[in-house]
């Protein structure tokens, strides 16, 4: 007695708070999901706009140099480009080798870069590990190769240490204006470089070989650059090249000339657009959904439209824009915005209707392409070396045939392109004032990441809260039953009941291994030939629940069943699920923060709420039937090819749905190494698997 | 077993410095003898069965059980002679082989400056699971040695006060102290954690009443799954700084000493649990 009032003097507030928190844990779960949600919801609110960090850049504060003489320089070179009529063989050949000359006629030191195009490989552990360890395959593909064509501008009066990369990806094979006048730009601007006196950084100019695709040239380019390679390869890379027709003969040297470490790179293309004005689309998502610096984008912005005029816009999901809750949910925020206006004018939460929209759009697409872990184009190879870049993609209203309209837009988007080259070349470091953590909610307003922390922690708080509450619950139940065991078995007993946990955690990481095991499959499903989407994916699904069953054969033992309580044991598999939940959750939001908050979002309500069927069924109370309504639904939409089945028949309609779409989904994924797949595989399947069984566990 | 346990304990000391502190419970433990039951437990319950024990020369009685004026000392030392003696021979022989094999570079005093000097010295200073890498990384060359000895020291200090009470269950001391030298030795890694995790089977029914297993066990599974991250984000993607990395060594630190002084407190409250229930128990049975 004495030692009961001993230890409740020691009770401390802290301890108190805890065991209030743990005994009300349905309540605090319930709170802070909502709040969790509702936080998501009023992120487009609390967007602020967009400023300009980092002083030393003072965009748009140099009238611009370009003038009409690089403008009709740079129609020569798109002039000499469309007229070339070789067949695609030597197509490529030869347009790099017009560009090469018209580069060195500039003065820049121009070489061509040959790689190798890597097809999609399966490694999905290449997140471990450095962005170089793909080496390269000499035997399988040798016979296909790109030339990049490099040309470096040395700074006069800078020390060769910085440069900045332009980038414009040219399928020659594939030709056309639209190709072209992304050269044009480049090639005005390069021209104009060669001649100014402010330059500190040196320029690259890569016009990289998009036949096989966008992103691979660059990423080739990037890891040759970086990695010095001291060979003889040199005296091995000159060949001579033979072009059909107009026997053009050129020894064409290979190898990599290097600048200096690079201060930010810019991806140019144009697209055709039927945009109802001059548009400039800016792609910034690199790969694992890390973003640049936010100031580039910002001195990008700045420029476009107040200097250029240009419309700025990023990528929506238009589906938004027409839903209705969408639209009923910003009339509310907006009639709740102006009720806090009157009560105090100071507070400034007022956002119109549709405003709220566009910006619920515009998140929602930013969180899912960082949540994808994909880039979004070829800057993402930069990110990869620390390198700030975007993609920025012209559009303009009408076809570019005119020529009064492709010298207006060539010297506007010159002028563009100059004026971020003049404020990035003022940076004495690189970009590190602003933030890299962010989501946009409109080209001018972001949403950083201390504000969109907390909704995602509001959301996941409930976890360990629940399990701990879960977990105490049994030890409470361990007591009472010990007085029903006769003695001579009480010692063993009672050691046993409270390793008791270690049944579950055991069933817990079986099934997390086997999750592993569905990550590695398809690896082994795409070596079969020939083979089409949807047979690949039925493959897949019969051999995970194969090797399910296996597994559970082989390592859970049916003697867990002797000891175990049969009203604790799902409560303990429940608090075992969760804890390795909210560890996979804060993994995960360490590395891609947009998948945790997804995930998070699709997963945390059915683990909270997972209760034995059969236990409801028994019940028979009205919350008893709501819960098992709730948990049957949930079950089914947490399935990850159920909500991405689920999610693309809301978008697109459910007629032309097919079951191959799932797989080349994920194989977009894992082709491009991105962490998500990991986490589908082995955070969200096995949670769900986890879940299932609680749902229909015998009692 | 001596000479055994002698070869185990030079070699173990011969490769790391740190388990030469085990000296201590091997010695408790070939002196009272591989399966004595632990001492204080094993007095009580002679005392209450009345004097079962031959070599007890003095009468005691059943209620005043605490105050002992002769304790019977079961502690022998020849077994401990046996084993210094052996730890001798060894000790002379493994030096002899390494003298022979090092004389082309540069001789014992070389060999013993970069082996027992580089644990001691803490020279190279790689991030690693360990805490001591980050602290000498930002320490003054002044007072570089001031803080080598409060580290090493932190230890050494502890050695004394736990064989002092934990000397009647020499092989949990044992286990203490590689517990406590593989969170604080200047290079540790997860294989030393692995060697002290894989003794704890040994005490499970001892510790079945240790409080917070669940949350020391997911605790654990976090850090350690998070260090990889952290370090990779460090390193490779250039996102996060050595404090991440550290943060994550802390809170590997911090859960080991929970489970020590968690399991430590365990054991000491299950020894009175028996000594309760060997005291009620002949009252019962004589009732």
């Amino acid at each position: 007695m004495a030692e009961t009032e001993v230890s409740k003097k020691r009770k401390r507030p802290i301890v108190r708070l805890a065991v209030l928190l743990l005994s009300h844990s349905v309540l605090v779960s319930v709170i802070c999901c909502t709040a969790g949600v509702f936080g998501l919801l009023l992120l487009p609110v609390l967007a602020k706009n967009t400023y300009i960090s980092e002083n030393a850049l003072m965009p748009g504060s140099a009238s611009s140099m370009l003038s009409n003489q690089e403008v009709s320089e740079a129609n020569k070179l798109i002039k000499e480009l469309n007229n070339l009529h070789s067949n695609p063989l030597g197509a490529t050949t030869e347009s790099h080798g017009i560009i090469a000359k018209y580069m060195s006629n500039l003065g820049a030191q121009v070489n061509n870069h040959k790689f190798h195009p890597q097809l999609n490989q399966f490694h999905p552990l290449h997140f471990f590990s450095g962005p170089d360890s793909g080496v390269m395959q000499e035997n399988s593909t040798r016979s296909l190769y790109g030339i990049n064509t490099v040309g470096i501008i040395r700074a006069p009066r800078g020390d060769g240490k910085e440069a900045i990369v332009l980038v414009t990806p040219y399928n020659a094979v594939k030709g056309g204006v639209r190709e072209t006048l992304s050269l044009g730009i480049a090639y005005s601007v390069f021209s104009l470089l060669t001649r100014v006196t402010w330059l500190a950084k040196d320029i690259i100019w890569l016009v990289a070989d998009s036949q096989y695709g966008e992103y691979a040239p660059v990423a080739a380019w990037l890891r040759d650059y970086h990695t010095p390679a001291f060979s003889n390869l040199d005296s091995l890379n000159t060949e001579t090249c033979h072009v059909g027709n107009n026997n053009f003969e050129s020894k064409i040297s290979y190898g990599i000339r290097r600048s200096g470490t690079m201060a930010a790179a810019l991806v140019l293309g144009v697209a055709y657009g039927n945009e109802n004005e001059d548009t400039l689309g800016i792609y910034a998502e690199a790969s694992n959904g890390q973003m640049p610096n936010l100031d580039l984008i910002n001195i990008v912005h700045y420029l476009a439209v107040h200097r250029q005029g240009l419309r700025v816009k990023v990528e929506q999901f238009h589906w938004l824009l027409n839903s209705k809750w969408v639209k009923s949910l910003g009339e509310v925020f907006e009639s709740l915005g102006k009720m806090v206006k009157t009560l105090n004018p100071d507070w400034k939460l007022g956002i119109s209707a549709a405003d709220y929209v566009e910006g619920a759009a515009t998140l929602a697409s930013s969180l899912y392409h960082q949540a994808l872990g994909v880039p979004t184009g070829p800057h993402g190879a930069f990110r990869d070396y620390q390198v700030d870049a975007i993609t920025l993609e012209f559009s303009l209203r009408i076809s570019f045939d005119r020529l009064d309209r492709r010298n207006d837009f060539l010297l506007h988007g010159g002028r563009l392109i100059e004026g971020v080259i003049r404020s990035v070349n003022n940076l004495l470091e690189k970009f590190h004032q602003s933030f890299f953590l962010y989501l946009l909610t409109s080209p001018s307003k972001f949403v950083s990441v201390g504000v969109y922390m907390i909704a995602f922690a509001l959301l996941v708080a409930p976890l360990p809260v629940v399990a701990a509450s879960l977990y105490a619950k049994t030890l409470d139940l361990n007591p009472t039953s010990e007085k029903d065991k006769s003695a001579t078995s009480n010692e063993l007993g009672s050691v046993l009941q409270s390793w008791k946990w270690l049944n579950s955690v055991k069933t817990v990481f079986v099934v997390h291994f086997w999750g592993a095991t569905v990550s590695l499959l398809p690896y082994f499903i795409s070596q079969i030939p020939d083979s089409d989407p949807t047979t690949n994916f039925s493959v897949w699904i019969l051999l995970s629940i194969l090797s399910l069953e296996i597994l559970r054969w082989i390592l859970v033992s049916p003697s867990s069943h002797i000891y175990g309580l049969p009203q604790g044991e799902w409560a303990i598999l429940k608090s075992a699920t969760i804890s390795s939940f909210f560890i996979g959750l804060g993994l995960m939001s360490v590395i891609n923060f947009a998948t945790a908050e997804i995930g998070a979002l699709l997963m945390v309500p059915m683990a909270l709420m997972a209760h034995p069927l059969k236990l409801d069924v028994r019940g028979q109370s009205l919350r008893s039937i709501l819960r098992m309504i709730c948990n049957l639904v949930l079950g089914v939409i947490s399935f990850p090819p159920a909500t991405f089945f689920v999610f693309k028949g809301v978008i697109e309609g459910f007629s032309g749905i097919k079951a191959g779409d799932f797989w080349n989904w994920v194989e977009s994924l894992w082709a491009w190494n991105s962490a998500t797949y990991l986490y589908i595989g082995m955070v969200h399947l096995p949670c769900w698997v986890l879940c299932v069984q609680i749902l229909l566990h015998p009692c | 077993l001596a000479p055994l346990a002698a070869f185990g304990w030079v070699m173990g000391t011969h490769l790391s410095l740190y388990p030469g502190v085990l000296i201590i419970p091997l010695i408790l433990l070939l002196g009272n003898g591989p399966d004595a039951p632990p001492r204080k437990l094993f007095l009580q319950r002679r005392c209450s069965k009345g004097g079962k024990n031959p070599s007890s020369d003095s009468s005691c009685q059943e209620e005043e059980l605490f105050n002992q004026s002769k304790l019977p000392i079961t502690f022998s030392w020849k077994p401990v002679i046996h084993f210094l003696f052996w730890a001798s021979i060894w000790s002379v022989y493994v030096l002899v082989l390494c003298g022979i094999s090092v004389k082309q570079n540069g001789g014992m005093l070389e060999m013993f400056k970069s082996t027992y000097g580089f644990i001691l010295t803490v020279e190279d200073l790689s991030p690693n699971i360990g805490v001591l890498w980050y602290f000498f990384a930002e320490v003054f060359e002044f007072f570089r040695n001031f803080f080598l000895i409060v580290f090493h020291m932190n230890i050494l200090v502890m050695i004394l006060p736990l064989a002092i009470r934990l000397n009647h269950r020499p092989c949990f001391l044992a286990f203490v102290y590689i517990a406590i030298s593989s969170m604080l030795k200047s290079y540790p890694s997860v294989g030393d954690s692995a060697l002290y995790l894989g003794l704890l089977g040994w005490f499970v029914f001892e510790l079945a009443d240790l409080q917070f297993s669940f949350f020391l066990f997911w605790g654990c599974v976090g850090v350690s799954l998070l260090s990889p991250v952290m370090h990779n984000l460090w390193i490779w993607r250039g996102t996060g700084n050595a404090n991440f990395y550290y943060a994550t060594a802390m809170a590997f630190a911090c859960f080991q000493i929970v489970l020590v002084v968690e399991s430590v407190s365990a054991i000491l409250n299950y020894d009175r649990k028996l000594r309760k229930l060997s005291v009620t128990k002949p009252v019962d049975g004589k009732s």
